[in-house]
């Protein structure tokens, strides 16, 4: 409905002749569908229920992102997925990491452009580390950087610059973090502690054997759960097959040693508002 | 024609001043490479000739507003005018700061001007006696003419009649008639700058405010001639004890870019503990050619290239190592890629550039293609790099092709590439050794060659063994030996003999030995260590033995020489038999046996204690014994 057939159909006789009526329905004419929205830019990680439940199509751009997760659990894989569609548009894309750097074999696999992606080995320093991304953001150069973490931390007030700074360069600065759950506080006392660095985040997604929790994701009902059979059916598979282990069209799907057989039929639905599965 | 009037330089007359002129000419390169500079005692005036380059700076003044910014940042107060010639320039930058006269318009503006004004009228070429052309224009002012106009209406040949060759030219330049010709100017001095500051810093930050300076001239040269940055030393000098820094900033790629020099000599002073204040600093830039772009008017000026070659540079310099992913061939999947700072030609991040430094480092690389550093490229065309460094270092045939050598070397031949080895420029002539059987074979020629002089002598010094030159276990000294052959060689083992050989020059008598090392030729002497009485075959033989078996390797004992200059020198005769023992034994064979000797009287005494203890207990015994037995 448009805001002029709002404003026809409106009934001003029945209504409460208040001030906040009248208030509501001025801003009814000036409000749009969220579907008319231009929504802010965002990476598509081509996880489409990832990617269709977040506001920004994926993992937002000029803001920070958290990705906490043990190893093995795909944190790292999504952000290649996220880096494979950056480097296909022909953008820059630049990887921080830890102790072992990317394969470029299973990369150059994809078909990824890799003349556009730097790899820099991190430092051990968190404040050199700090130094080194404030750097890769002032170059105005990468739209995607990726930070290994480890077992460092930033501190608040670092965080709060990369953040401004991530916003003037319009790149999505994502981290990525081994330390389980780091954000996902349990108690209310410490949440209240680190509330103030989770703000700092605008999409932050934990990684677990079972699960994938989005955390906290701006204009989004939180914290929101992806079962691994959607995350296998719509993720894992869709990217191992890309690579020679199986077709897509064959339908074929195989689940981890740890999780039991999937039914064929049993493919999830694209995810509501309400969190699927568990 | 531009004309700067440069102001506030240095002293007049001083070194200094000149190399500074001709430093601050380079600069204004970037508008013309037609530039000419000149001084006088109170001001510096550069010429600039912007005929043919003033539409690429939006005209003529764009060209004038630019070079007296310039001007102005290198720290000089500046006049400039516009005009068709030198001359004409020159006086308008003195009388009309700022005036640009249009093409062809210098000879009526002249007119304008008035008389004394005219004294400016140099140009390139300075008045050779300008007391002339004071008393002209004081002749032409006493006669009531006040503008150069009025001058006008005379002619060449009245000026020529009344002053000569100097009226010539005053009425060309008068009529901007005087062309002159400005050729290119071709800069030669090192870029270096030195700065010794008043007072000593020790922060940083005001260090940088003087570098900032340095870096503003030295670059600001370096644009005008067209050239990169590969390389800046910055030598810092400290007050007290000598102390220097040497701070030298390489990024990945050449640039001219002077932020990002800045920034890096930033961090590398950060890093540095000034306690000990900073006096002076040198700053120096090794350039190189310029990378040539063929860039599209709508292609932009900053390429990511650029910036990613920041970024690393930034980052290797913090030991931080950034760099692109290469794929190699190889078994091993770990030694199947590898990172490297420089990215490759044919990925994407050189795509669509075209950029030529490339052909720079290739040259160096490669000295056949010296000479080819700088490429032009045409309007659109671009060029490829060279071939893939990777790819390079992997393929043995690719490196044979390159070095002309087989892909498999065989064993080294010896002497094969003699002829073409390196070889000294000037070859020196070696002298020719004087053998022992060449000099007692050619007994005249050694007599000769002593007599040649104190260079020859030190040519034979330098012929003779060497080992034996460096042999200083003995002296050279008067040995006299005369003992007949047969019985020298009984007495005398065959090492003592070597010894003697080695010990230096043998002669005959002490009166002669004497007179020979006061004349310094026993150099030349024939090396015969013994010349036993009738017997020269004996002490030929003797000689040729030592000679084979070369010096000794360790210097003989002190005892034995003694020994061997007593028995020789002071002739011993004859010998007994304990000296000749005594000399057979070696030290350290008399040294055992006087520690065996020695031994044996310990022994024999100890013996002789206990002999000595055994008895006295006895007698104690019986003594004690008698006591008891007496009580009892």
């Amino acid at each position: 409905m448009s805001p002029d057939e709002v404003m026809q159909n409106a009934n001003f006789e029945n209504l409460e002749s208040t001030g906040l009526q009248k208030l509501k329905l001025a801003l009814a004419t000036h409000l749009r569908e969220e579907g008319n929205l231009k929504r802010p830019d965002g990476i598509e990680t081509g996880f489409q229920e990832l990617d269709r439940f977040l506001f920004w199509h994926g993992i937002p751009k000029g803001a920070l992102t958290s990705f906490n997760g043990a190893l093995g659990t795909g944190a790292t894989s999504l952000w290649i997925e996220a880096a494979a569609k950056t480097l296909a548009a022909g953008k820059w894309v630049v990887w921080i990491n830890r102790d072992v750097p990317l394969s470029p074999l299973p990369l150059q696999h994809k078909g990824m452009n890799l003349g556009h992606f730097v790899s820099i080995e991190a430092p051990e320093d968190s404040e050199k580390l700090f130094w080194l991304l404030q750097e890769l953001m002032s170059a105005q150069l990468f739209d995607l950087v990726g930070c290994d973490l480890g077992q460092l931390n930033l501190k608040e007030h670092q965080l709060r610059k990369l953040q401004a700074q991530a916003r003037t360069s319009n790149a999505a600065l994502v981290f990525l973090s081994q330390q389980d759950a780091r954000l996902r506080l349990p108690s209310r006392r410490v949440y209240r502690l680190r509330g103030s660095i989770a703000s700092l985040f605008s999409l932050i997604v934990n990684f677990e054997r079972k699960r994938i929790v989005i955390e906290r994701a701006l204009h989004r009902q939180t914290p929101h759960t992806f079962t691994r059979s959607v995350t296998y059916a719509r993720f894992t598979h869709a990217t191992s097959d890309r690579i020679g282990f199986g077709s897509p069209d064959t339908g074929q799907l195989r689940e981890p040693s740890d999780h039991s057989q999937p039914e064929p039929g049993a493919l999830p639905q694209a995810p509501g508002p309400s969190a699927v599965g568990l | 024609m531009l004309c700067l009037k440069l102001q506030a330089l240095p002293q007049s007359g001083s070194k200094r001043r000149g190399k500074t002129l001709r430093a601050v000419s380079e600069c204004f390169l970037k508008f013309s490479p037609r530039v000419s500079f000149r001084e006088d005692a109170h001001n510096a005036w550069v010429f600039v000739d912007i005929a043919s380059t003033s539409h690429l700076f939006q005209g003529e003044e764009g060209v004038m507003k630019a070079a007296s910014l310039l001007a102005r940042d290198l720290g000089f107060g500046v006049q400039c005018a516009v005009a068709d010639t030198p001359a004409g320039a020159q006086a308008f930058a003195v009388s009309h700061p700022g005036s640009i006269l249009p093409m062809g318009e210098e000879r009526d503006r002249l007119k304008t001007l008035s008389l004394p004004l005219l004294l400016h009228m140099e140009g390139l070429q300075p008045w050779v006696r300008p007391s002339q052309i004071e008393s002209i224009l004081t002749f032409f002012l006493m006669l009531g003419f006040k503008t150069a106009g009025e001058l006008a209406r005379f002619t060449l040949a009245s000026f020529q009649e009344r002053w000569g060759e100097t009226g010539v030219i005053f009425w060309q330049r008068l009529h901007a008639q005087d062309r002159q010709v400005i050729s290119p100017l071709v800069p030669t001095d090192p870029l270096e700058d030195y700065v010794h500051l008043d007072f000593p810093v020790t922060l940083v930050s005001l260090l940088l405010h003087h570098t900032d300076k340095s870096l503003d001239y030295l670059f600001s040269r370096l644009s005008g001639r067209r050239m990169f940055a590969r390389k800046l030393v910055v030598t810092l000098h400290c007050e007290y004890s000598e102390t220097k820094y040497k701070v030298e900033i390489e990024p990945n790629v050449p640039s001219r870019d002077r932020t990002l020099f800045a920034t890096l000599l930033e961090n590398r002073l950060s890093e540095l503990d000034l306690q000990n204040p900073i006096r002076d600093f040198e700053v120096a830039i090794v350039p190189c050619p310029e990378k040539s772009h063929q860039l599209d008017f709508f292609e932009p000026r900053t390429t990511d290239q650029d910036k990613l070659q920041t970024l690393f540079s930034l980052l290797l310099q913090s030991s931080i190592k950034p760099g692109l992913y290469e794929i190699e061939a190889s078994v091993l999947p770990e030694r199947s890629w590898r990172i490297v700072s420089e990215p490759k030609a044919d990925s994407g991040a050189y795509g669509s550039v075209t950029e030529t430094t490339a052909v720079h480092k290739s040259t160096q690389r490669y000295p056949q293609l010296a000479g080819g550093g700088k490429r032009m490229v045409a309007a659109g065309k671009r060029i490829k790099r060279k071939p893939e460094r990777a790819a390079v270092r992997n393929s043995w045939a690719t490196l044979a092709a390159q070095t002309n050598e087989p892909a498999i070397m065989s064993q080294p031949k010896y002497g094969e590439n003699v002829m073409t080895a390196p070889r000294p420029t000037r070859v020196l002539k070696r002298p020719v050794p004087l053998t022992i059987e060449d000099s007692l074979a050619q007994p005249d020629r050694a007599a000769r060659e002593r007599m040649v002089g104190r260079r020859t002598r030190v040519r034979h010094e330098r012929s003779r063994h060497e080992a034996r030159l460096l042999f200083r276990g003995f002296a050279r000294g008067p040995v006299s030996l005369d003992l007949p052959g047969p019985a020298l060689r009984r007495i005398l083992p065959a090492r003592l003999l070597r010894l003697i050989f080695w010990m230096g020059e043998s002669v005959r008598s002490r009166h002669g030995a004497a007179r020979r090392m006061k004349q310094q030729e026993d150099f030349d002497r024939p090396i015969a260590p013994f010349r036993c009485s009738g017997d020269h075959a004996e002490s030929d033989r003797v000689m040729k033995m030592a000679v084979r078996e070369g010096p000794p390797k360790v210097p003989p004992p002190k005892g034995i020489l003694s020994l061997i200059f007593k028995v020789v020198n002071e002739r011993v005769e004859p010998l007994t038999k304990e000296t000749v023992m005594t000399i057979r034994y070696t030290p350290s064979a008399l040294m055992r046996e006087q520690r065996a000797k020695r031994t044996r009287v310990q022994k024999h005494e100890a013996s002789q204690e206990l002999f000595f203890a055994c008895v006295s207990f006895v007698v104690l015994l019986v003594v004690a014994l008698a006591d008891v037995t007496l009580k009892f």
